[in-house]
């Protein structure tokens, strides 16, 4: 069995954060305990609502924030042991908005060959060769080469990001919410070149996106995360045929697809989200969940995997 | 059923200094009392530019002008300055995206919906106090009076634009104009706040605008829908007519470009309208998507395009006809 | 795309016009050339320079050769004027307009030295301060605090009175004493810029935290450099004035402008034009440089009124 190129173990981020003036500070578990994998190859989904770590997860996998706890393992290898050059050369993050992951002041010549450049790789001659090559597969025409980020479109935008991220031939990239800051056209415009790249480069992607349609759309695998802990972790089609999950029954639920014979849907959810300063005790999803009981306020579930398909519930729906 | 806003034949000028902006042109819709109109297309299409020209609220040195454009019966291009401003935000209430940046932060929620009734009623503050707390309670805020004191900061985004709704709601609007009201908010509060607008409006029979990119919420929520593309409504019906039987290519493919589980297959291509929407400035000829319509042949540079209604309500801005239409979108 | 070439040519046309961005440089260059303030400000001081620089070919005479017998000619403008001293002289009979043209150099080196020294150190700390945050943040912040607790012109005074005045004692003086203002803008800009992605996309790629520092966030500060820099000189250059007309700053008898104010103060009554032509000579620059730092702080705002 081949190793999987990131493989995550009980990862922890903790936040000191000040509660308010002179009340000191507190710790915020924006993730806790995580585990994770990705096999070379396929597509992770990993779902949740804003506040839920998933973003504080991929900055953690790109070594931008240091792990409070447990291990996140690259090939086999620990990253706390490996340099930021040599994750750089392996991973590579899309960003979610275009307007602000491109320096302004650079142009997109020198913006896609910033890891080059970071990494010292050789061959400084050829560099406009590859940044041709890499701006075709990508589709940008090659006139837009010294014009600086001000001058594209949203869409184009995010293809110089993608370049960027491609330049090395990364094997995993990890995409933050690459298509929600985009218009409905241009979404699948990217969608769809990011499923050719992952075709013609043989990529893995980490897929973070709110967007379940999305999600179900691109993944072969997919986490849902709730207040920092994933709740429920399955191969795509049977997660979105057999959600087990209260919290992943609600968000498939919300989901709006184009229907106009459908009305809204009620989620039973209640409105708030609770702060992750203040978690709820036991199963931190209990206050919104309509199956809650006794239990679940009082003793946080484990994750129990059955069929492949992990789910961290006290009263999850069976395997079909 | 009583039509609340008339709009027609409405154009929106700019002068940019690249060169005057056509952002908005020969716009025509209604809104009944206690419908859902949505106005749909990505950005720059005008859709909010038209909601600003019906509320008088455009960037400086934008020009409007329209045929027709009125509000239950009164003419809003023959009114003053300081009757629409009685307008905004009595009769008409706006609902922003970012709910953070709509709510001013060094005044506590309670102000902010006192301010809104008082500025334009003869009321009591406590009078307002307590339509405050009724609205708040009625947009499903619970312990309503404890929350009158707290500030725009204290609240989570669903909360926020909770808030927001009450606000608008504070002097009985009559119609309600709601700029992507949920493009902010979490997929599970989405539904909640787009289920609770329906609820309020049909509770008080008002008109509401709906002005959104994503077609999921437009399907269900809008009665009826005009699909804007470059300042322009390429089409338009019913809901129903419109995503059961799209005619305009741009409408087609729109509707191809979404993932949509059970329908698209995961991992296969996405339908896509390639190349990139013009911006119309200068002088404008022909049809405005056809450098990016499969179906596109020269008659569409050198023909005006207009709307052509097949039956009442639904039309369509296309020189082919519908049968045509359906069948160059299946050959490319 | 089915359709073949010229079809797409014919598709194009009068779909409006092709609008083509400006580039970051071409939008300030077109928004300059619309601002008042700035135009104003860059040829005052742009023409106070000129004089600084061709000083020797502009000035009519030494401005050192003292010439008792010529002792307070008034300017061409009073009835005992003279165009041989179209400024007069002084009390010691030296030429008022070359001693004015010489005072544009020193006002102007010092100005630039001071602002160098002060720019450096803020910028430096405010980098530091706005991109690691928490402790270097903290120490920093404390820096400025007690700097700002330190009134300037005192300190330089005491520090002149310690050692002796000379022209580089007050550039190192004040230099080390008015960077204040420079750390507290650049530290809120480098924390603004800091929380973008493309920094975060820079250290994703692998680039050094010094390299991220000058090509990433360095660049996007420049703009704020060049305002805070141009209010600097201007500062500068009015307290290197305060300070030479209290006699610690330059000493005579280079002609520094506040220096000239300062002797021409026991002849104010009746020679006016000492204090004033020295003065409105200042008061040129410092507006100029004003209005200079102002414009360029409104070309270059991200959506600045044009």
């Amino acid at each position: 069995m081949d190793e999987p190129i990131i493989r995550t173990v009980d990862v922890r981020k903790t936040y000191r954060v000040s509660a308010g003036t002179f009340k000191g500070k507190r710790s915020l578990h924006a993730v806790n305990g995580v585990s994770i994998s990705v096999k070379r190859g396929s597509v992770l989904g990993l779902v949740g609502e804003s506040g839920c770590g998933k973003s504080t997860m991929a900055k953690m996998i790109l070594r931008l924030e240091d792990i409070t706890g447990g291990e996140i393992y690259m090939n086999g290898k620990p990253v706390s042991s490996v340099s930021r050059k040599h994750i750089a050369r392996n991973i590579q993050p899309i960003f979610q908005d275009p307007y602000s992951s491109l320096n302004p002041r650079k142009n997109i010549y020198s913006i896609i060959t910033l890891p080059l450049r970071a990494l010292k790789v050789d061959g400084a001659s050829d560099r406009h060769k590859q940044v041709d090559e890499i701006m075709g597969v990508v589709g940008l025409a090659p006139r837009l080469k010294y014009n600086y980020p001000n001058q594209l479109s949203g869409g184009q935008r995010q293809r110089v990001a993608v370049a960027r991220a491609l330049i090395m031939h990364p094997d995993l990239v990890l995409c933050d919410e690459p298509t929600s800051a985009l218009d409905v056209s241009v979404q699948s415009q990217i969608l769809n070149l990011l499923i050719d790249l992952r075709k013609e480069f043989g990529l893995t992607y980490i897929l973070i996106s709110h967007n379940l349609a999305v999600v179900q759309h691109m993944a072969s695998r997919v986490a849902v995360m709730y207040l920092g802990r994933i709740v429920e972790e399955a191969d795509t089609q049977a997660l979105f045929r057999n959600p087990r999950h209260p919290y992943t029954q609600a968000l498939l639920t919300s989901v709006l697809t184009p229907n106009p014979h459908l009305g809204l849907p009620e989620t039973h959810l209640g409105i708030t989200y609770p702060n992750p300063i203040d978690p709820p005790p036991g199963c931190t999803f209990h206050p919104r969940c309509p199956k809650a009981d006794q239990r679940c306020s009082r003793e946080a579930p484990q994750p129990v995997v059955e069929k492949d398909h992990l789910v961290e519930c006290f009263h999850p729906e069976p395997v079909s | 059923m009583k039509s609340v806003l008339e709009v027609k034949s409405l154009y929106v000028d700019l002068p940019l200094p690249a060169g005057m902006l056509h952002a908005v042109r020969n716009v025509s819709f209604h809104v009944n009392q206690g419908e859902t109109v949505s106005l749909v297309g990505e950005s720059g299409c005008g859709k909010s530019m038209t909601a600003l020209a019906v509320m008088n609220l455009l960037p400086r040195k934008g020009v409007r002008r329209a045929e027709v454009l009125s509000f239950e019966g009164r003419d809003l291009m023959k009114i003053d300055d300081s009757k629409m401003a009685d307008i905004r935000g009595n009769k008409m209430a706006m609902i922003f995206q970012e709910p953070m940046t709509s709510l001013d932060p060094c005044y506590t929620i309670g102000n902010q919906l006192e301010e809104a009734i008082l500025q334009h009623r003869k009321v009591s503050t406590a009078e307002a106090r307590d339509r405050a707390v009724f609205l708040l309670e009625k947009v499903g805020i619970t312990a309503a009076e404890s929350r009158l004191k707290q500030y725009p900061h204290q609240l989570s985004g669903g909360l926020r634009q909770r808030v927001m709704i009450a606000m608008g709601l504070m002097c009985g609007p009559s119609l309600i104009i709601a700029d992507e009201p949920t493009t902010a908010l979490d997929v599970t509060i989405q539904a909640q706040i787009l289920s609770l607008l329906a609820s309020l409006q049909q509770e008080f029979e008002m008109g509401l605008i709906l002005i959104t990119h994503d077609l999921g919420v437009v399907s269900r929520t809008a009665d009826r829908l005009a699909v804007m593309y470059c300042g322009e409504v390429v089409e338009t019906g019913t809901t129903e007519e419109v995503f059961d039987n799209p005619i305009h290519p741009y409408t087609r493919g729109l509707m191809d470009c979404i993932p949509v589980p059970g329908k698209t297959k995961p991992g296969e291509k996405l339908g896509s309208i390639p190349g990139m929407v013009p911006t119309p400035i200068g002088e404008l000829t022909g049809c405005s998507f056809r450098n990016r319509c499969p179906s596109a042949s020269p008659d569409c540079a050198r023909t005006e395009t207009r709307l052509i209604e097949i039956s009442p309500g639904r039309a369509y801005r296309c020189l082919l006809s519908p049968e045509a239409c359906a069948v160059e979108w299946n050959r490319a | 795309m089915a359709t073949s070439a010229p079809i797409s040519k014919i598709l194009d046309a009068g779909l409006g016009e092709t609008v083509i961005f400006p580039s970051p440089g071409q939008v300030i260059r077109r928004r300059m050339r619309r601002h008042k303030g700035l135009i104003i400000g860059g040829i005052a001081v742009l023409l106070t320079f000129l004089v600084a620089v061709f000083a020797p070919v502009l000035a009519p005479h030494d401005p050192y050769a003292q010439d008792l017998s010529k002792r307070l000619i008034p300017p061409f403008w009073h009835e005992k004027g003279t165009w041989d001293h179209p400024l007069g002289t002084d009390n010691l009979g030296r030429d008022y307009l070359s001693r004015v043209v010489y005072g544009c150099r020193i006002s102007l080196i010092i100005g630039f030295s001071i602002m160098l020294i002060a720019v450096t150190i803020g910028t430096t700390m405010g980098i530091l301060a706005g991109y690691f945050g928490g402790t270097v943040d903290m120490v920093v912040s404390f820096l400025v605090t007690v700097r700002l607790a330190l009134p300037a012109v005192l300190v330089a005074l005491a520090v002149v009175v310690l050692i002796g005045g000379s022209m580089t004692v007050v550039i190192v003086a004040l230099g080390f004493l008015i960077w204040a203002r420079a750390a507290v803008v650049i530290r809120a800009s480098t924390q603004q810029i800091r929380s973008q992605d493309y920094v975060a996309a820079a250290q994703a790629a692998g680039c050094s935290t010094i390299r991220i520092l000058l090509t990433e966030i360095l660049p996007n500060l420049a703009d704020n450099l060049v305002v805070v820099a141009t209010l600097e000189i201007g500062r500068a250059i009015l307290l290197e004035a305060a300070l030479s007309f209290l006699g610690m700053g330059v000493q005579p008898p280079t002609p520094s402008w506040g220096l000239m104010i300062s002797e021409g103060k026991e002849f104010m009554l009746f020679f006016p034009y000492l204090i004033t032509i020295p003065g409105t000579a200042l008061f040129i620059l410092v507006l100029g440089m004003n209005l200079l730092g102002d414009g360029i702080r409104d070309v270059t705002a991200p959506e600045g009124r044009t």
